[in-house]
Protein backbone atom coordinates (compact mmCIF):
# COMPACT_ATOMS: atom_id res chain seq x y z
CA UNK A 1 0.00 0.00 0.00
CA UNK A 2 1.19 3.27 -1.05
CA UNK A 3 2.50 5.88 1.56
CA UNK A 4 -0.13 8.12 0.68
CA UNK A 5 -3.37 6.15 0.47
CA UNK A 6 -5.91 5.77 3.14
CA UNK A 7 -7.81 3.30 1.32
CA UNK A 8 -7.22 0.73 -1.25
CA UNK A 9 -10.27 -1.30 -2.17
CA UNK A 10 -8.77 -4.54 -4.48
CA UNK A 11 -11.20 -6.68 -6.91
CA UNK A 12 -13.93 -6.58 -4.50
CA UNK A 13 -17.12 -8.88 -5.29
CA UNK A 14 -20.16 -9.03 -2.89
CA UNK A 15 -22.76 -11.89 -3.51
CA UNK A 16 -26.63 -12.09 -2.13
CA UNK A 17 -28.44 -14.91 -2.00
CA UNK A 18 -32.13 -14.48 -3.46
CA UNK A 19 -35.28 -16.66 -4.36
CA UNK A 20 -33.90 -16.17 -7.52
CA UNK A 21 -30.22 -17.03 -7.56
CA UNK A 22 -27.03 -15.62 -6.82
CA UNK A 23 -26.59 -11.61 -7.72
CA UNK A 24 -23.53 -9.89 -7.44
CA UNK A 25 -24.07 -6.71 -5.79
CA UNK A 26 -20.09 -5.40 -6.39
CA UNK A 27 -17.92 -7.10 -9.06
CA UNK A 28 -13.99 -7.34 -9.45
CA UNK A 29 -14.32 -3.61 -7.75
CA UNK A 30 -11.21 -2.13 -7.31
CA UNK A 31 -10.38 1.85 -6.26
CA UNK A 32 -8.62 3.96 -3.94
CA UNK A 33 -8.18 7.08 -1.75
CA UNK A 34 -5.28 9.12 -1.02
CA UNK A 35 -4.85 11.30 2.42
CA UNK A 36 -6.75 13.99 2.44
CA UNK A 37 -9.21 13.69 -0.82
CA UNK A 38 -12.95 13.26 -1.39
CA UNK A 39 -13.84 10.37 -3.60
CA UNK A 40 -17.12 10.60 -4.85
CA UNK A 41 -18.81 7.26 -5.84
CA UNK A 42 -22.00 7.97 -8.27
CA UNK A 43 -24.52 5.58 -9.98
CA UNK A 44 -28.21 5.01 -10.15
CA UNK A 45 -29.94 3.01 -7.40
CA UNK A 46 -28.76 -1.18 -7.32
CA UNK A 47 -25.52 0.12 -8.76
CA UNK A 48 -23.96 -0.99 -5.71
CA UNK A 49 -22.23 2.14 -4.50
CA UNK A 50 -23.82 1.58 -0.74
CA UNK A 51 -23.11 -2.17 -0.77
CA UNK A 52 -19.32 -0.91 -1.70
CA UNK A 53 -19.54 1.29 1.74
CA UNK A 54 -21.23 -1.08 3.70
CA UNK A 55 -18.89 -3.96 3.12
CA UNK A 56 -15.93 -2.23 3.61
CA UNK A 57 -17.73 -1.62 7.13
CA UNK A 58 -17.88 -5.20 6.87
CA UNK A 59 -21.26 -4.04 7.76
CA UNK A 60 -23.06 -6.51 4.61
CA UNK A 61 -26.52 -8.37 6.36
CA UNK A 62 -25.07 -11.72 6.00
CA UNK A 63 -27.12 -13.69 5.40
CA UNK A 64 -28.15 -13.04 2.27
CA UNK A 65 -24.82 -11.17 1.80
CA UNK A 66 -21.10 -12.24 1.57
CA UNK A 67 -17.79 -10.55 0.58
CA UNK A 68 -16.61 -13.07 -2.16
CA UNK A 69 -13.37 -12.14 -2.78
CA UNK A 70 -11.03 -9.20 -2.63
CA UNK A 71 -9.54 -7.16 -0.28
CA UNK A 72 -9.77 -3.71 1.77
CA UNK A 73 -6.26 -2.04 3.11
CA UNK A 74 -7.03 0.67 5.44
CA UNK A 75 -4.43 2.96 7.14
CA UNK A 76 -6.15 4.05 10.63
CA UNK A 77 -4.44 6.43 13.16
CA UNK A 78 -1.91 4.39 13.97
CA UNK A 79 -0.43 4.64 10.17
CA UNK A 80 -0.20 0.66 10.16
CA UNK A 81 -2.18 -0.46 6.71
CA UNK A 82 -4.64 -2.96 7.94
CA UNK A 83 -6.58 -5.92 5.77
CA UNK A 84 -10.56 -5.22 6.59
CA UNK A 85 -11.63 -8.06 5.31
CA UNK A 86 -9.76 -10.47 7.09
CA UNK A 87 -10.20 -8.65 10.67
CA UNK A 88 -12.62 -10.64 13.40
CA UNK A 89 -15.60 -9.01 14.51
CA UNK A 90 -13.80 -7.60 18.00
CA UNK A 91 -11.57 -5.68 16.04
CA UNK A 92 -13.61 -4.47 13.32
CA UNK A 93 -15.63 -2.72 15.89
CA UNK A 94 -12.60 -0.74 17.08
CA UNK A 95 -12.27 0.74 13.54
CA UNK A 96 -15.54 1.54 13.38
CA UNK A 97 -16.65 5.04 14.76
CA UNK A 98 -13.35 5.54 15.87
CA UNK A 99 -10.88 5.49 12.37
CA UNK A 100 -13.49 5.09 10.01
CA UNK A 101 -17.03 7.01 10.72
CA UNK A 102 -20.14 6.81 8.14
CA UNK A 103 -23.14 8.91 7.55
CA UNK A 104 -26.25 7.64 6.29
CA UNK A 105 -28.84 9.17 4.34
CA UNK A 106 -31.89 8.74 6.56
CA UNK A 107 -31.08 11.24 9.90
CA UNK A 108 -34.51 10.06 11.13
CA UNK A 109 -34.07 6.78 11.54
CA UNK A 110 -30.24 6.64 12.55
CA UNK A 111 -30.50 8.35 15.88
CA UNK A 112 -31.79 6.59 18.54
CA UNK A 113 -35.19 8.24 19.31
CA UNK A 114 -35.26 7.28 22.99
CA UNK A 115 -31.75 8.67 24.15
CA UNK A 116 -30.91 12.82 24.11
CA UNK A 117 -28.53 13.59 21.12
CA UNK A 118 -26.41 14.57 23.29
CA UNK A 119 -25.85 11.44 25.29
CA UNK A 120 -25.53 9.46 21.80
CA UNK A 121 -22.62 11.98 21.30
CA UNK A 122 -20.99 10.90 24.72
CA UNK A 123 -21.55 7.38 24.13
CA UNK A 124 -19.39 7.49 20.76
CA UNK A 125 -16.66 9.21 22.62
CA UNK A 126 -16.42 7.24 25.95
CA UNK A 127 -16.62 3.62 24.06
CA UNK A 128 -13.64 4.66 21.92
CA UNK A 129 -11.62 7.75 23.30
CA UNK A 130 -12.09 6.01 27.20
CA UNK A 131 -13.02 9.85 28.09
CA UNK A 132 -14.57 10.52 31.87
CA UNK A 133 -18.40 11.66 31.39
CA UNK A 134 -17.52 15.29 32.19
CA UNK A 135 -14.49 15.17 29.23
CA UNK A 136 -16.54 13.74 26.77
CA UNK A 137 -19.46 16.11 27.57
CA UNK A 138 -17.52 18.91 26.77
CA UNK A 139 -16.07 17.36 23.80
CA UNK A 140 -19.73 16.45 22.59
CA UNK A 141 -20.29 20.28 23.23
CA UNK A 142 -17.93 21.46 21.47
CA UNK A 143 -18.82 18.63 18.57
CA UNK A 144 -21.99 20.48 18.11
CA UNK A 145 -20.33 23.72 17.48
CA UNK A 146 -18.27 23.01 15.16
CA UNK A 147 -21.10 22.10 13.28
CA UNK A 148 -22.88 25.02 13.53
CA UNK A 149 -25.78 24.22 16.01
CA UNK A 150 -26.95 27.18 17.45
CA UNK A 151 -27.44 26.99 21.22
CA UNK A 152 -25.20 23.91 21.75
CA UNK A 153 -25.76 23.58 25.66
CA UNK A 154 -29.10 23.49 25.77
CA UNK A 155 -29.63 21.20 22.65
CA UNK A 156 -27.43 18.83 23.87
CA UNK A 157 -30.27 17.45 26.06
CA UNK A 158 -32.75 17.55 23.09
CA UNK A 159 -34.21 14.36 21.62
CA UNK A 160 -34.00 13.69 18.13
CA UNK A 161 -37.72 14.30 17.44
CA UNK A 162 -37.28 17.85 18.49
CA UNK A 163 -35.02 18.69 16.03
CA UNK A 164 -35.33 19.64 11.82
CA UNK A 165 -33.70 17.44 9.69
CA UNK A 166 -31.15 19.39 9.05
CA UNK A 167 -30.16 20.03 12.25
CA UNK A 168 -30.47 15.91 12.90
CA UNK A 169 -27.64 15.31 9.96
CA UNK A 170 -25.38 17.59 11.61
CA UNK A 171 -26.14 15.43 14.82
CA UNK A 172 -24.91 12.62 12.88
CA UNK A 173 -22.11 14.69 11.37
CA UNK A 174 -20.78 15.69 15.09
CA UNK A 175 -21.28 12.46 16.10
CA UNK A 176 -19.25 11.06 13.20
CA UNK A 177 -16.52 13.16 13.48
CA UNK A 178 -16.13 13.12 17.36
CA UNK A 179 -13.36 10.99 17.30
CA UNK A 180 -11.42 12.38 14.29
CA UNK A 181 -11.94 9.53 11.94
CA UNK A 182 -9.11 9.05 9.20
CA UNK A 183 -12.21 8.39 6.83
CA UNK A 184 -15.58 10.01 6.70
CA UNK A 185 -17.84 7.34 4.56
CA UNK A 186 -21.33 9.52 3.68
CA UNK A 187 -24.18 7.82 1.83
CA UNK A 188 -26.62 10.22 0.60
CA UNK A 189 -26.13 12.14 3.03
CA UNK A 190 -28.40 15.20 1.94
CA UNK A 191 -30.82 13.34 -0.08
CA UNK A 192 -33.27 13.50 2.28
CA UNK A 193 -32.81 17.46 2.78
CA UNK A 194 -33.95 20.19 1.37
CA UNK A 195 -31.59 22.07 -1.41
CA UNK A 196 -31.02 25.24 0.92
CA UNK A 197 -30.35 22.77 3.73
CA UNK A 198 -28.40 20.64 1.72
CA UNK A 199 -26.10 23.43 0.56
CA UNK A 200 -25.45 24.37 3.90
CA UNK A 201 -24.10 20.82 5.04
CA UNK A 202 -22.27 20.12 1.98
CA UNK A 203 -20.78 23.27 3.11
CA UNK A 204 -20.14 22.08 6.56
CA UNK A 205 -18.60 18.99 5.54
CA UNK A 206 -15.95 20.73 3.28
CA UNK A 207 -14.97 23.19 5.57
CA UNK A 208 -14.77 20.18 8.40
CA UNK A 209 -12.99 18.10 6.12
CA UNK A 210 -9.81 20.37 5.98
CA UNK A 211 -10.12 21.52 9.44
CA UNK A 212 -10.04 17.69 11.13
CA UNK A 213 -8.00 16.55 7.95
CA UNK A 214 -10.04 13.43 7.24
CA UNK A 215 -10.64 11.78 3.53
CA UNK A 216 -14.26 11.40 2.43
CA UNK A 217 -16.06 8.59 0.51
CA UNK A 218 -18.97 10.46 -0.65
CA UNK A 219 -21.36 8.47 -2.56
CA UNK A 220 -24.60 9.95 -4.29
CA UNK A 221 -26.57 9.66 -7.39
CA UNK A 222 -26.61 13.69 -8.22
CA UNK A 223 -23.79 15.12 -10.44
CA UNK A 224 -24.60 18.77 -8.91
CA UNK A 225 -23.43 17.60 -5.50
CA UNK A 226 -20.28 15.75 -6.94
CA UNK A 227 -19.23 19.26 -8.84
CA UNK A 228 -19.10 20.53 -5.79
CA UNK A 229 -17.75 18.16 -3.79
CA UNK A 230 -14.64 15.51 -5.19
CA UNK A 231 -11.58 15.40 -5.81
CA UNK A 232 -11.91 11.92 -7.97
CA UNK A 233 -14.91 10.23 -9.22
CA UNK A 234 -15.39 6.41 -9.52
CA UNK A 235 -18.78 5.60 -11.98
CA UNK A 236 -20.78 2.54 -10.93
CA UNK A 237 -23.00 0.34 -13.31
CA UNK A 238 -24.75 -3.02 -12.42
CA UNK A 239 -21.82 -3.36 -9.64
CA UNK A 240 -18.94 -2.74 -12.04
CA UNK A 241 -17.21 0.51 -12.38
CA UNK A 242 -17.39 1.79 -15.66
CA UNK A 243 -15.31 4.78 -15.20
CA UNK A 244 -12.95 6.80 -13.32
CA UNK A 245 -11.83 10.15 -13.34
CA UNK A 246 -10.20 13.26 -11.62
CA UNK A 247 -12.42 16.09 -10.86
CA UNK B 1 -58.90 29.08 -17.29
CA UNK B 2 -59.64 25.69 -16.36
CA UNK B 3 -59.32 25.77 -12.70
CA UNK B 4 -59.03 28.47 -9.85
CA UNK B 5 -57.86 28.57 -6.18
CA UNK B 6 -58.85 31.67 -3.93
CA UNK B 7 -57.34 31.95 -1.03
CA UNK B 8 -57.10 28.05 0.08
CA UNK B 9 -56.67 27.43 3.64
CA UNK B 10 -56.22 24.48 4.92
CA UNK B 11 -55.56 23.61 9.17
CA UNK B 12 -54.80 20.12 10.46
CA UNK B 13 -55.90 20.19 14.43
CA UNK B 14 -53.36 19.07 16.85
CA UNK B 15 -55.26 17.05 19.40
CA UNK B 16 -53.92 15.93 22.91
CA UNK B 17 -54.10 15.70 26.80
CA UNK B 18 -56.05 14.13 28.56
CA UNK B 19 -59.62 14.71 26.75
CA UNK B 20 -57.97 14.69 23.34
CA UNK B 21 -59.24 18.10 23.00
CA UNK B 22 -57.94 20.46 19.68
CA UNK B 23 -55.09 22.18 21.35
CA UNK B 24 -53.75 24.00 18.36
CA UNK B 25 -53.51 23.95 14.45
CA UNK B 26 -50.67 23.20 11.84
CA UNK B 27 -51.71 26.15 8.84
CA UNK B 28 -50.50 23.43 6.64
CA UNK B 29 -51.64 25.94 3.63
CA UNK B 30 -52.66 29.66 4.91
CA UNK B 31 -53.46 31.58 2.00
CA UNK B 32 -52.90 30.30 -1.81
CA UNK B 33 -54.57 31.62 -5.18
CA UNK B 34 -53.90 30.74 -8.16
CA UNK B 35 -54.99 30.30 -11.47
CA UNK B 36 -54.32 27.06 -14.13
CA UNK B 37 -55.23 27.62 -17.57
CA UNK B 38 -56.36 24.68 -20.50
CA UNK B 39 -53.38 22.93 -21.61
CA UNK B 40 -50.82 24.30 -19.45
CA UNK B 41 -48.72 22.54 -16.84
CA UNK B 42 -48.13 24.43 -13.82
CA UNK B 43 -45.40 23.81 -11.45
CA UNK B 44 -45.63 23.92 -7.34
CA UNK B 45 -42.32 24.26 -5.72
CA UNK B 46 -41.14 24.09 -2.31
CA UNK B 47 -39.77 22.75 0.29
CA UNK B 48 -40.59 19.42 2.60
CA UNK B 49 -43.57 20.48 4.81
CA UNK B 50 -44.55 24.06 2.66
CA UNK B 51 -48.08 22.57 2.14
CA UNK B 52 -47.73 21.65 -1.82
CA UNK B 53 -49.06 18.25 -1.84
CA UNK B 54 -52.04 19.66 0.54
CA UNK B 55 -52.94 22.16 -1.81
CA UNK B 56 -52.73 19.58 -4.50
CA UNK B 57 -55.08 16.97 -2.28
CA UNK B 58 -57.45 19.91 -1.60
CA UNK B 59 -57.98 20.84 -5.26
CA UNK B 60 -59.21 16.85 -5.48
CA UNK B 61 -60.96 17.09 -2.40
CA UNK B 62 -59.21 14.52 -1.02
CA UNK B 63 -59.00 16.36 1.92
CA UNK B 64 -61.87 19.24 2.98
CA UNK B 65 -60.49 22.74 2.59
CA UNK B 66 -60.49 24.80 6.32
CA UNK B 67 -61.46 27.79 3.75
CA UNK B 68 -61.19 29.16 0.37
CA UNK B 69 -62.81 29.02 -2.68
CA UNK B 70 -62.16 25.99 -5.38
CA UNK B 71 -63.63 26.51 -8.44
CA UNK B 72 -63.18 23.75 -11.67
CA UNK B 73 -63.99 24.72 -15.20
CA UNK B 74 -66.42 26.98 -13.85
CA UNK B 75 -68.38 25.08 -10.78
CA UNK B 76 -67.42 25.95 -7.51
CA UNK B 77 -66.68 22.57 -6.27
CA UNK B 78 -65.32 23.52 -2.87
CA UNK B 79 -68.53 22.12 -0.84
CA UNK B 80 -70.05 20.16 -3.63
CA UNK B 81 -71.61 16.89 -1.84
CA UNK B 82 -69.95 12.96 -2.53
CA UNK B 83 -72.61 12.43 -4.65
CA UNK B 84 -72.09 15.49 -6.92
CA UNK B 85 -68.69 15.10 -6.46
CA UNK B 86 -68.27 11.81 -8.24
CA UNK B 87 -68.89 12.33 -11.79
CA UNK B 88 -66.64 14.91 -11.24
CA UNK B 89 -63.87 12.33 -10.41
CA UNK B 90 -63.70 11.27 -13.52
CA UNK B 91 -62.48 14.62 -14.88
CA UNK B 92 -60.05 15.25 -11.87
CA UNK B 93 -57.25 12.51 -11.90
CA UNK B 94 -54.08 11.94 -9.46
CA UNK B 95 -50.13 10.65 -10.22
CA UNK B 96 -48.71 9.24 -6.70
CA UNK B 97 -45.02 9.14 -5.87
CA UNK B 98 -44.52 5.99 -4.93
CA UNK B 99 -44.85 3.63 -7.27
CA UNK B 100 -44.77 0.99 -5.71
CA UNK B 101 -47.01 1.76 -2.82
CA UNK B 102 -49.57 2.92 -5.26
CA UNK B 103 -50.42 0.13 -6.96
CA UNK B 104 -52.08 -2.93 -5.46
CA UNK B 105 -49.77 -6.03 -5.53
CA UNK B 106 -52.65 -8.45 -5.23
CA UNK B 107 -54.22 -7.12 -8.62
CA UNK B 108 -52.69 -7.85 -12.15
CA UNK B 109 -51.81 -4.64 -14.04
CA UNK B 110 -55.50 -5.29 -16.58
CA UNK B 111 -57.22 -4.99 -13.45
CA UNK B 112 -55.58 -2.12 -11.85
CA UNK B 113 -56.24 -0.18 -15.41
CA UNK B 114 -59.81 -1.36 -15.68
CA UNK B 115 -61.18 -0.68 -12.32
CA UNK B 116 -62.08 3.00 -13.24
CA UNK B 117 -63.80 2.18 -16.87
CA UNK B 118 -65.71 -0.35 -13.53
CA UNK B 119 -66.69 2.30 -11.22
CA UNK B 120 -67.50 5.17 -13.64
CA UNK B 121 -69.13 2.36 -16.25
CA UNK B 122 -67.86 4.04 -19.17
CA UNK B 123 -66.77 0.38 -21.23
CA UNK B 124 -69.72 -1.67 -20.21
CA UNK B 125 -68.56 -5.08 -21.56
CA UNK B 126 -64.98 -6.86 -20.56
CA UNK B 127 -63.98 -6.80 -24.50
CA UNK B 128 -64.25 -3.04 -24.35
CA UNK B 129 -62.46 -2.54 -21.14
CA UNK B 130 -59.62 -5.17 -22.64
CA UNK B 131 -59.37 -3.00 -25.66
CA UNK B 132 -59.35 0.36 -22.95
CA UNK B 133 -56.29 -1.51 -20.94
CA UNK B 134 -54.83 -2.29 -24.08
CA UNK B 135 -54.66 1.42 -25.38
CA UNK B 136 -53.45 3.03 -22.20
CA UNK B 137 -50.63 0.66 -22.01
CA UNK B 138 -49.46 1.54 -25.55
CA UNK B 139 -50.64 4.99 -24.43
CA UNK B 140 -47.71 4.81 -22.04
CA UNK B 141 -45.26 2.48 -24.03
CA UNK B 142 -45.57 -0.56 -22.41
CA UNK B 143 -46.71 -4.36 -23.94
CA UNK B 144 -50.29 -4.56 -24.14
CA UNK B 145 -49.66 -8.16 -23.38
CA UNK B 146 -48.34 -7.04 -19.45
CA UNK B 147 -52.02 -6.82 -18.89
CA UNK B 148 -51.60 -10.18 -17.35
CA UNK B 149 -48.75 -9.30 -15.37
CA UNK B 150 -48.89 -8.51 -11.36
CA UNK B 151 -47.13 -5.10 -10.65
CA UNK B 152 -43.99 -6.75 -8.63
CA UNK B 153 -42.87 -7.62 -12.29
CA UNK B 154 -42.58 -4.61 -13.15
CA UNK B 155 -39.36 -1.73 -12.24
CA UNK B 156 -39.97 1.92 -10.69
CA UNK B 157 -40.14 3.43 -14.21
CA UNK B 158 -42.43 0.58 -15.50
CA UNK B 159 -44.75 0.70 -12.62
CA UNK B 160 -44.89 4.41 -12.73
CA UNK B 161 -45.75 4.66 -16.29
CA UNK B 162 -48.77 2.16 -15.27
CA UNK B 163 -49.47 4.76 -12.74
CA UNK B 164 -49.83 7.07 -15.06
CA UNK B 165 -52.14 4.83 -17.74
CA UNK B 166 -54.38 4.70 -14.62
CA UNK B 167 -54.75 8.63 -14.18
CA UNK B 168 -55.32 8.66 -18.30
CA UNK B 169 -57.94 5.87 -18.13
CA UNK B 170 -60.96 8.03 -18.05
CA UNK B 171 -60.08 10.52 -20.17
CA UNK B 172 -59.37 13.40 -17.43
CA UNK B 173 -59.10 17.36 -18.08
CA UNK B 174 -57.07 17.74 -15.35
CA UNK B 175 -54.25 16.24 -13.30
CA UNK B 176 -52.42 16.52 -9.92
CA UNK B 177 -48.77 14.62 -10.11
CA UNK B 178 -47.36 14.54 -6.62
CA UNK B 179 -44.02 14.30 -6.44
CA UNK B 180 -44.30 11.53 -9.73
CA UNK B 181 -40.73 10.90 -10.48
CA UNK B 182 -38.88 11.81 -7.53
CA UNK B 183 -38.46 8.21 -6.49
CA UNK B 184 -37.01 7.50 -9.65
CA UNK B 185 -33.29 7.44 -10.99
CA UNK B 186 -32.05 10.23 -13.23
CA UNK B 187 -32.23 8.38 -16.22
CA UNK B 188 -35.56 6.68 -15.91
CA UNK B 189 -37.07 10.15 -14.80
CA UNK B 190 -35.88 11.72 -18.16
CA UNK B 191 -37.93 9.05 -19.71
CA UNK B 192 -41.00 9.48 -17.87
CA UNK B 193 -41.08 13.52 -18.34
CA UNK B 194 -40.51 13.08 -21.65
CA UNK B 195 -43.56 10.62 -21.65
CA UNK B 196 -45.66 12.90 -19.38
CA UNK B 197 -44.58 15.97 -22.11
CA UNK B 198 -45.83 13.90 -25.29
CA UNK B 199 -48.67 12.86 -23.33
CA UNK B 200 -49.79 16.56 -22.87
CA UNK B 201 -48.85 17.60 -26.82
CA UNK B 202 -51.31 14.37 -28.01
CA UNK B 203 -53.93 14.25 -25.41
CA UNK B 204 -54.05 18.43 -24.29
CA UNK B 205 -53.51 17.44 -20.84
CA UNK B 206 -53.28 20.42 -18.19
CA UNK B 207 -51.20 19.70 -14.96
CA UNK B 208 -50.72 20.38 -11.55
CA UNK B 209 -47.22 19.36 -11.55
CA UNK B 210 -45.57 19.00 -7.67
CA UNK B 211 -42.15 18.54 -6.66
CA UNK B 212 -39.32 19.86 -4.86
CA UNK B 213 -37.07 19.58 -7.40
CA UNK B 214 -36.29 22.68 -9.06
CA UNK B 215 -34.74 21.06 -12.45
CA UNK B 216 -36.97 18.77 -13.24
CA UNK B 217 -40.27 21.37 -12.46
CA UNK B 218 -38.01 24.07 -14.92
CA UNK B 219 -38.09 20.94 -17.70
CA UNK B 220 -41.34 20.32 -17.47
CA UNK B 221 -43.50 23.64 -16.60
CA UNK B 222 -44.90 26.31 -18.42
CA UNK B 223 -45.45 28.52 -15.08
CA UNK B 224 -44.32 27.76 -11.51
CA UNK B 225 -45.58 28.82 -8.37
CA UNK B 226 -43.30 28.35 -5.19
CA UNK B 227 -44.79 27.81 -2.08
CA UNK B 228 -43.06 28.46 1.77
CA UNK B 229 -44.58 27.38 4.64
CA UNK B 230 -48.07 27.19 3.65
CA UNK B 231 -47.67 30.56 1.49
CA UNK B 232 -47.07 30.98 -1.82
CA UNK B 233 -44.38 33.73 -2.59
CA UNK B 234 -44.04 34.07 -6.39
CA UNK B 235 -45.48 32.94 -8.97
CA UNK B 236 -44.52 33.35 -12.51
CA UNK B 237 -43.24 31.83 -16.33
CA UNK B 238 -41.02 29.38 -15.89
CA UNK B 239 -38.44 31.20 -17.94
CA UNK B 240 -38.76 34.18 -15.75
CA UNK B 241 -38.47 32.76 -12.49
CA UNK B 242 -35.58 30.60 -13.23
CA UNK B 243 -33.43 33.78 -14.45
CA UNK B 244 -35.01 36.74 -13.21
CA UNK B 245 -36.19 35.26 -9.38
CA UNK B 246 -37.53 38.71 -7.55
CA UNK B 247 -38.77 36.74 -3.79
CA UNK B 248 -35.88 36.33 -1.37
CA UNK B 249 -37.07 32.74 -1.25
CA UNK B 250 -37.06 31.95 -4.39
CA UNK B 251 -33.23 33.55 -5.08
CA UNK B 252 -31.99 31.61 -1.78
CA UNK B 253 -33.70 28.06 -3.22
CA UNK B 254 -32.75 28.63 -6.74
CA UNK B 255 -29.07 29.39 -5.67
CA UNK B 256 -29.05 26.57 -3.92
CA UNK B 257 -28.61 24.03 -6.30
CA UNK B 258 -25.64 22.48 -7.19
CA UNK B 259 -24.02 22.92 -10.72
CA UNK B 260 -23.08 19.58 -12.22
CA UNK B 261 -19.79 21.29 -13.68
CA UNK B 262 -17.22 21.36 -11.24
CA UNK B 263 -15.96 25.17 -12.97
CA UNK B 264 -18.51 26.46 -12.26
CA UNK B 265 -18.50 28.08 -8.48
CA UNK B 266 -22.49 28.95 -7.60
CA UNK B 267 -22.61 32.27 -5.34
CA UNK B 268 -25.20 31.33 -2.65
CA UNK B 269 -27.62 34.00 -1.68
CA UNK B 270 -27.77 34.15 2.07
CA UNK B 271 -31.05 32.91 3.79
CA UNK B 272 -32.40 34.20 6.80
CA UNK B 273 -35.81 32.40 7.46
CA UNK B 274 -36.82 34.28 10.69
CA UNK B 275 -36.06 37.47 8.73
CA UNK B 276 -38.02 36.50 6.15
CA UNK B 277 -40.94 34.80 8.11
CA UNK B 278 -40.97 38.51 9.96
CA UNK B 279 -41.26 39.98 6.74
CA UNK B 280 -44.22 37.64 5.69
CA UNK B 281 -46.15 37.92 8.43
CA UNK B 282 -45.81 41.80 8.48
CA UNK B 283 -47.15 41.91 4.64
CA UNK B 284 -50.25 39.73 5.36
CA UNK B 285 -51.14 41.40 8.58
Amino acid sequence: MKQDRILEVNQLTVEFTTDNGVIQAVRDLSFHINKGETLAVVGESGSGKSVTSLAIMRLIPSPPGRIVSGQVWFRGKDGQPKELIGLTEAQMRRIRGNDIAMIFQEPMTSLNPVYTVGDQIVEAIRLHQGKSRQEARALAIEMLNLVEIPNPHRRFADYPHQMSGGMRQRVMIAMALSCKPSLLIADEPTTALDVIIQAQILELINKLKSEIQTSVLFITHDLGVVAEMADRVVVMQHGVKVEEGGG
Amino acid sequence: MLLEIEHLQKWFPLRGGLLNRVQGYVKAVSDVSLKIHKGEVLGLVGESGSGKTTVGRCILRLIEPTGGRIVFDGQDITHLPKHELRPLRRRLQIIFQDPFASLNPRMTVGDILAEPLLIHNTHKTAAARNQRVAELLEMVQLDPDMARRYPHEFSGGQRQRIGIARALALNPDFIVADECVSALDVSIRAEILELIRELKKTLGLTLLFISHDLAVVESISDRVAVMYRGRLVELADAHTIYRNPQDDYTKALLSAVPIPDPTVKRTRVPWDPEAYQRRLDTTSA
